[in-house]
């Protein structure tokens, strides 16, 4: 995947994150960051804890609006869209994947994967359609009617990526995915991921688990500390 | 979207039943109007009939559209009336008590049975232990 | 349309986690709305029905006051009153109660002047002897007499006296006549102890019914201690006691009502966490702050609605198939002889919309607003969370 003569998929410019602008408890998350997203790469973010990857995250994802400086998601201004517009987006080009998976315990595994379609125009049928592959290509389709709080981790895991999926996403969006996890499920979850890469996704991680960073699949680091970049590495 | 089709079908259905009972209604109302409401208006008008006969207990109650304008308790012994003096302030038993009222009755002022067409019940013609029982209370507080 | 039907049915899934709790809430709901419906329809129905019947009832009727209480009126009044031009006829009406205490209970004395004596609504005939009487139906259950038999009763002189049952009123016009014993008018006169000349008051006929009020006014004019009483002032009457007694009937429903407004309150502005972080999850995954709102009124619509169409049927069938069987003890009061309600069945639909509106609008809005809150947060102060 050489994608470094194409435009970037997502451009972030001189960007700052600042939470409870201007109270006491001011947090300066990010501090002027500018980076891209290249088609088809896997970019790991990785820092400590409280380094602000996960704001960095949330801002490449069009989850929330930088304080200052540009973010630009195909050759759209995201800083200036509207809600709506940017949900759209969002759910037009990003899939996520939550350290905590975020999924709704008491509705079943269908209705957990089918949740970014609902408000979407698409025809019930292709609704059906996309919860169907997303499912079967999670090899989950014996547990969809089950209840999301009543399966096992890794099913979970399986229903959360499959929910990431169901929109098509250009870009996967994995925060802290393996943070949970024994090895045998984060290898197999990375397993899936690498497969993913494969057929043409672009993945973001934000870790700083070894095994991910560490996995051959990553095709470029940025190390983000106090809010800033301090490190790029492409392997 | 099963769910959604469910709901609106059986919202739909329940439209449906309270659209017909609303239709009946008014098909029964019209009934009334052309069938009962004749005959009642000939028949309040026949006996002057000016009040719904609900409740008794009271003139205030019965004929309010007759009655005196702010008197309650005017009639019936038997019922407490509506006024919160009416849980506190109970009739006389001498109003209340079946035996008293009769007793009252057989004191030397009966008429004479038939000359006026009349039929007289007298107060021994009710059960025997009713009339044993007569006269157990004066119905007044302070007697000398 | 099939967006909002797709977050319809997500609501319906999102109910449906809690089918205990919300079906719950919907009967909680449903009751409360029955009760209030049922209060209103029979009130209501019951009110039309006086004020349709009393069109039958005398344009005036005259009594003398004294003290403040009504008193026997001159029948002689009659006969100056008749004389008033557009006054078609005068009549006496003697009336009054009595109080039978074996059975507890009051009964109203009528006496049927002069006129046809069988007439619609009555089995058998009106009396046309002293000795005769018609009686209501409630009178006729509570003795176990029927036409043919005899009923005894104490008179103003406390005799007991014995009348043959000519006739009995039939169902329809138990509204009318439960409590009745009609006699002939001399009989009612002097059964009630009335002073030879007197009646209970005069009823009036007036041709025109916008002379009324003249000729009342007249009559006061010509008889000082008199009150006439116009037919108007009957149906507002009527009107005024139907306000009141369905207010007495709310008030003690007030209770529930009000113990239900603080569950709905409790419900519905109480977001927990969780149901907070369902927000944030769905913002996550791409609704935005419109959807989730949308999703809030789905399913405030759907509980209220539920619950406002199963409460109005279950109204409806209460009072107008079963005859408000829960409500008659409350109405009926200290009532010995209540009769057995027929509403006639009648709904206005100016009252069906008014309880759908406070129903479903209060609900709803007590559903969406506390999530607005949570529904317009970034949905990355969630998933960090």
């Amino acid at each position: 995947m050489t994608a470094a003569a194409e435009s970037p998929l997502v451009r972030v410019e001189d960007v700052t994150k600042i939470y409870h602008l201007g109270a006491p408890d001011e947090v300066r998350a990010v501090r002027g960051i500018s980076m891209t997203v290249s088609r088809g790469e896997v970019l790991v973010i990785e820092g400590p804890s409280g380094s602000g990857k996960t704001s960095l995250l949330t801002i490449i994802g069009c989850m929330s609006r930088p304080t200052s400086g540009q973010v630009l998601v195909g050759d759209r201004r995201v800083s200036r869209l509207s809600e709506t517009a940017l949900t759209s987006i969002r759910r037009e080009t990003f899939g996520f994947i939550f350290q905590h998976l975020h999924l709704i315990p008491d509705l079943t595994v269908k209705d957990n994967v089918m949740l970014p379609l609902f408000p979407t125009r698409m025809t019930v049928p292709e609704m059906e359609d996309r919860v169907d592959r997303a499912i079967r290509s999670m090899r989950i389709d014996h547990r969809r009617s089950a209840r999301a709080g009543r399966i096992s981790g890794g099913e979970q895991q399986r229903t959360a990526i499959a929910r990431a999926l169901v929109n098509e996403p250009t870009i996967v969006i994995a925060d802290e995915p393996t943070a949970h996890l024994d090895s045998e499920l984060s290898a197999e979850l990375l397993d899936i991921l690498a497969e993913l890469n494969r057929a043409g996704t672009t993945i973001i991680f934000a870790t700083h688990d070894p095994r991910v960073i560490e996995h051959p699949i990553v095709s470029r680091r940025l190390v983000v500390r106090d809010g800033i970049i301090v490190e790029k590495t492409s392997p | 979207m099963s769910r959604a089709r469910t709901f609106i079908v059986l919202g739909t259905l329940g439209l449906v039943v309270l659209g017909s009972l609303v239709g009946w209604t008014r098909y029964e109302s019209r009934r009334w109007k052309r069938d009962d409401l004749p005959q009642l208006r000939a028949l309040s008008s026949r006996l002057h009939l000016s009040d719904l006969a609900l409740w008794t207990e009271a003139r205030y109650t019965r004929h309010p559209s007759q009655a005196d304008l702010f008197s309650a308790f005017q009639d019936s012994p038997g019922a407490p009336e509506h006024f919160p003096a009416g849980s506190i302030v109970s009739p006389s038993p001498v109003l209340t008590d079946p035996l008293s009222i009769v007793a009252s009755g057989s004191g030397g002022r009966l008429r004479d049975a038939g000359s006026d067409g009349r039929r007289r019940a007298m107060p021994e013609e009710r059960s025997p232990d009713v009339v044993a029982a007569r006269g157990s209370s004066s119905g007044w507080a302070f007697t000398p | 349309m099939r967006r909002h039907l797709k977050i319809l049915d997500f609501a319906l899934a999102s109910l449906q986690r809690r089918p205990f709790k919300n079906w719950a809430i919907i009967a909680v709901y449903a009751f409360t709305v029955a009760v209030v419906a049922s209060v209103l329809f029979l009130t209501q129905s019951i009110r039309r029905e006086a004020a349709q019947l009393f069109v039958g009832a005398p344009e005036l009727t005259v009594q003398r006051m004294v003290g403040g209480r009504h008193v026997p009126i001159d029948i002689g009044v009659g006969e100056t009153i008749a004389a008033f031009p557009s006054v078609v006829g005068v009549e006496p009406r003697f009336w009054g109660y009595t109080y039978d205490a074996v059975t507890e209970s009051t009964i109203t004395i009528m006496g049927a002047g002069p006129g046809m004596a069988t007439i619609d609504l009555v089995e058998g005939r009106l009396p046309t002897r002293p000795t005769e009487s018609a009686i209501g139906a409630g009178v006729a259950a509570m003795w176990g007499a029927e036409v043919g038999g005899e009923v005894i009763l104490v008179d103003a002189a406390t005799t007991g006296v014995l009348y043959e049952v000519v006739g009995t009123f039939e169902s329809p016009s138990d509204i009318l006549t439960n409590d009745l014993v009609v006699m002939t008018a001399e009989e009612a006169a002097l059964f009630l102890g009335l002073p030879e000349g007197k009646a209970t008051d005069l009823a009036v006929r007036v041709a025109n019914d916008n002379e009324i009020d003249t000729i009342a006014a007249k009559v006061k004019r010509a008889f000082p201690d008199s009150r006439p009483i116009t037919r108007s002032e009957v149906l507002r009457t009527y009107d005024a006691v139907f306000h009141w007694r369905s207010g007495m009937m709310l008030a003690v429903f007030s209770g529930g009502l009000i113990a239900f407004v603080i569950l709905a309150w409790d419900k519905a502005t109480g977001l927990s966490a969780e149901e907070r972080r369902e927000i944030g999850i769905l913002k996550a995954v791409g609704w935005d702050t419109g959807d989730v709102l949308e999703l809030k009124m789905w399913e405030g619509v759907v509980i209220s609605s539920t619950s406002l169409i199963l409460g109005l049927i279950t109204a409806m069938v209460h009072v107008f198939v079963l005859g408000a069987p829960l409500l008659t003890p409350m109405l009926r009061g200290w009532s010995v002889l209540f009769p057995e309600l027929h509403p006639t069945p009648h709904v206005d639909p100016y009252l069906l919309f008014a309880i759908g509106f406070l129903t479903v609008v209060p609900y709803v809005a007590a559903t969406v607003a506390p999530s607005w809150k949570a529904a317009v947060t970034d949905p990355d102060e969630v998933v960090r969370g």
